[in-house]
């Protein structure tokens, strides 16, 4: 086999989260995919997408959910908060009704999350200025006192995706870093592959093994 | 219940007589109100009362009839003994009325049948005065503390010591296991579980184990609401979750136009793990909903067909639901958020397709099931936390090669896939690099169209990779060949 399933050293788990429409599914699908998905059905309940990114020399593997906007499938959404080390707040600069629903998204987050949760608030249709509703510094401002990282992006153009991506990714390992985020708590969203990338094929079973008692360990309590 | 008090007179009554190979004995039966038993006795217990009774209480010694040793067996002789016995015993019982000896009450076993001295007998119990990890009472008791607990707030019952004693024990319990029945208790009329009881002294319980309980019986459930961590409910003959959860309310059965009547009453707020096996719980109901932190639900053999209302429990990890009726559980992903461990075995599902977005998923247990095509098992390949699968007892898990057909559908993680508890050998993974490498030259040869995923992007590229570095030329025959050298 090629590459083996743990070339990363961690996983991060991030949540994407804002009013239907806002474009949450086009964002990850660029940040996956590097392209911009036109015609993007209304996510059903929950999607999941993966990339492994790289930070200060690290390997790390993102699983990030993709919660439904549709106000019907909010109490399955909110489940997905449990045990994500990351959170992504979407609103469509367009559409000033996505930016005034952004605290009961704050409160949910806040809730649900992990204190060590790291908040990321993203504008999206950014490449759209003409019908801009909410301006940059406003939200600026609402980042601001509420303590979030802010950009503008657009999932059409990939202006600022990647970074919104990438940063929350920096923050999270930061915290790992300086200890502030407990890779042993549970729900701490984050899981340590210890010699991730460097198992070869006959070490792999034994990697397998230990990871899979982790998690179970992690779980049952 | 039997408790006495003004209403509810004790009285007694012989109503037979058993002899046996070299003594008589006599049937008494004890009524206590409509409640009554029966106790048996020879002529020496009575006289053993007797002696008692007329050295501590100041009995007439004469009372008693005497004492014969021939001609004992006559039985006209016996039949007019236990006439005389009887109006002995109902005499005496008729001058104690007011306030029975406890001699006489240990001879009618009042302690097991009757509520103020089961309590107090509870009271010098050790499982009341001693520290125990695990507590067991019966329903029958448990409706004692309760009664004492409810007379303890008429002054004049004087049953207060002990009802601090009982209060006391309590409190320090934090594991109890409640045994009900629906049988007659001993020789009594008394059906445990008819009769009421609360939890009012017991202030905290982490852990409940209700065993043939009947729930509807408990008047108060405040303070488990509190402090309750497992409630564990298996075997109560439960047909709605809310009959236990909303045991002691006066309305239960709420819907939707209801919620926020439902969200105000008080939840369980600690709960974590909830036991409901082998209930007849047909459909979960709203009032799950108020057990907000709840972690691990226990539903297996009850008579769901669906899985609902789950959604209200944003920390639900792990639901067991097997041996229940389900068929199919379409979009489980729209009802189940964030769940990492489930298990559906022995059910009636012949289809995974509602399992395919549930991504968060680490074990699933799908075994016993109806499941006959290996492309219902493709439903999981997307899943990307997925470790372990139990598919035995499903008519898939007799094909030939099953074990690499099913590992082939979860493509480049078929090594981190326990399947049925196995992990898979190296063996096996080799003869999976093949099939795959097979299928997907199949696949180039056919079409060249790209497989697309969005939901798991990674997937088929990194299929095609593994296949290169295994098969520089993805030649039919010679894949073929390699299988069969792998054979």
């Amino acid at each position: 086999m090629s590459a083996g399933p743990y070339n990363y050293s961690y996983i991060f788990k991030y949540i994407i989260i804002g009013d239907m429409g806002v474009g949450k599914s086009c964002l990850l699908h660029q940040f996956t995919e590097k392209k911009f998905m036109a015609d993007c059905p209304h996510t059903i309940g929950v999607e999941f997408g993966t990339r492994i990114i790289e930070v200060a020399g690290q390997k790390i593997k993102l699983q990030i959910w993709d919660t439904a906007g549709q106000e019907r499938f909010r109490a399955v959404t909110r489940s997905y908060y449990r045990g994500a080390a990351g959170a992504l707040m979407v609103y469509d600069v367009t559409r000033r009704s996505t930016y005034n629903h952004l605290s009961s998204w704050l409160t949910d987050a806040r809730n649900l999350t992990n204190p060590n949760t790291v908040i990321f608030l993203i504008g999206n249709k950014g490449d759209l200025d003409a019908q801009r509703d909410v301006t940059y510094e406003e939200a600026q401002q609402f980042a601001e006192e509420n303590g979030l990282m802010f950009v503008e992006a657009s999932a059409k153009t990939g202006e600022n995706v990647e970074e919104a991506f990438l940063e929350t990714a920096k923050k999270i390992y930061q915290n790992i870093q300086d200890g502030s985020l407990d890779l042993n708590a549970a729900e701490s969203g984050v899981q340590h592959k210890p010699n991730g990338g460097q198992a070869g094929a006959g070490g792999r079973a034994t990697l397998n093994n230990s990871s899979a008692g982790q998690t179970r360990e992690n779980c049952s309590c | 219940m039997a408790l006495l008090d003004d209403e509810n007179r004790l009285t007694v009554e012989f109503t037979s007589v058993s002899t046996g190979a070299d003594f008589t004995e006599y049937n008494i039966i004890v009524h206590v109100g409509n409640v009554q038993w029966a106790v048996k006795h020879r002529y020496k217990d009575f006289q053993c009362l007797h002696q008692r009774l007329t050295t501590n209480h100041g009995i007439s010694k004469h009372l008693l009839p005497p004492k014969k040793i021939i001609g004992n067996k006559d039985p006209t002789f016996i039949e007019r003994r236990r006439i005389d016995l009887q109006a002995y015993l109902q005499g005496v019982v008729a001058l104690m009325q007011r306030a029975i000896a406890d001699e006489l009450a240990e001879f009618l076993l009042l302690p097991q049948y009757e509520m103020l001295y089961l309590g107090r007998s509870l009271a010098s119990d050790q499982r009341f005065t001693s520290h125990q990890k695990q507590t067991q009472l019966t329903v029958l008791e448990m409706h004692a503390v309760s009664t004492i607990e409810l007379c303890a707030s008429h002054p004049t019952s004087g049953g207060m010591h002990d009802m601090v004693q009982l209060a006391e024990g309590a409190a320090r319990m934090r594991s109890l296991t409640i045994t009900g029945s629906w049988h007659k208790w001993r020789e009594s009329n008394i059906i445990p579980n008819e009769l009421e009881f609360n939890f009012n002294l017991f202030k905290k319980l982490h852990m409940l184990h209700l065993q043939d309980c009947n729930v509807l019986k408990i008047t108060d459930a405040s303070s488990l609401r509190r402090s309750l961590v497992k409630l564990n409910a298996p075997g109560c003959g439960l047909q709605r979750i809310c009959d236990l959860l909303l045991c002691d309310a006066v309305h239960r059965y709420f819907s939707e136009e209801d919620m926020e009547v439902l969200q105000s009453l008080p939840q369980w707020a600690p709960l974590k793990d909830l036991n409901l096996s082998n209930n007849a719980i047909a459909s979960i109901d709203l009032s799950v909903s108020l057990c907000r932190k709840l972690e691990t639900i226990n539903l297996s053999g009850n008579k769901l067909s669906s899985l609902d209302y789950l959604t209200k429990l944003p920390y639900l990890i792990s639901v067991v639901a097997s041996n229940n009726s389900i068929v199919e559980l379409p979009d489980l992903h729209t009802k189940l958020g964030n769940l990492v461990h489930l298990d559906l075995s022995r059910n009636k599902m012949r289809s995974l397709i509602g399992l395919a977005c549930l991504y968060s998923l680490v074990s699933l247990d799908v075994s016993s099931n109806l499941i006959t095509d290996i492309k219902e098992v493709e439903h999981l390949s997307k899943l990307p936390c997925l470790e372990d699968v139990v598919l035995t007892g499903n008519p898939v898990a007799t094909i030939v090669d099953y074990r690499t057909k099913v590992l082939e559908c979860f493509g480049s993680r078929c090594s981190e896939i326990c399947l049925d508890l196995e992990r898979p050998t190296q063996r096996e993974l080799d003869k999976v690099a093949v099939l795959q490498a097979l299928r997907s030259a199949k696949e180039s040869n056919v079409s060249k169209l790209p497989v697309l995923s969005m939901t798991s992007p990674v997937l088929p590229l990194q299929v095609t990779a593994s296949s290169t570095v295994l098969m520089p030329v993805p030649d039919l025959a010679t894949a073929v060949e390699e299988a069969t050298k792998l054979e």
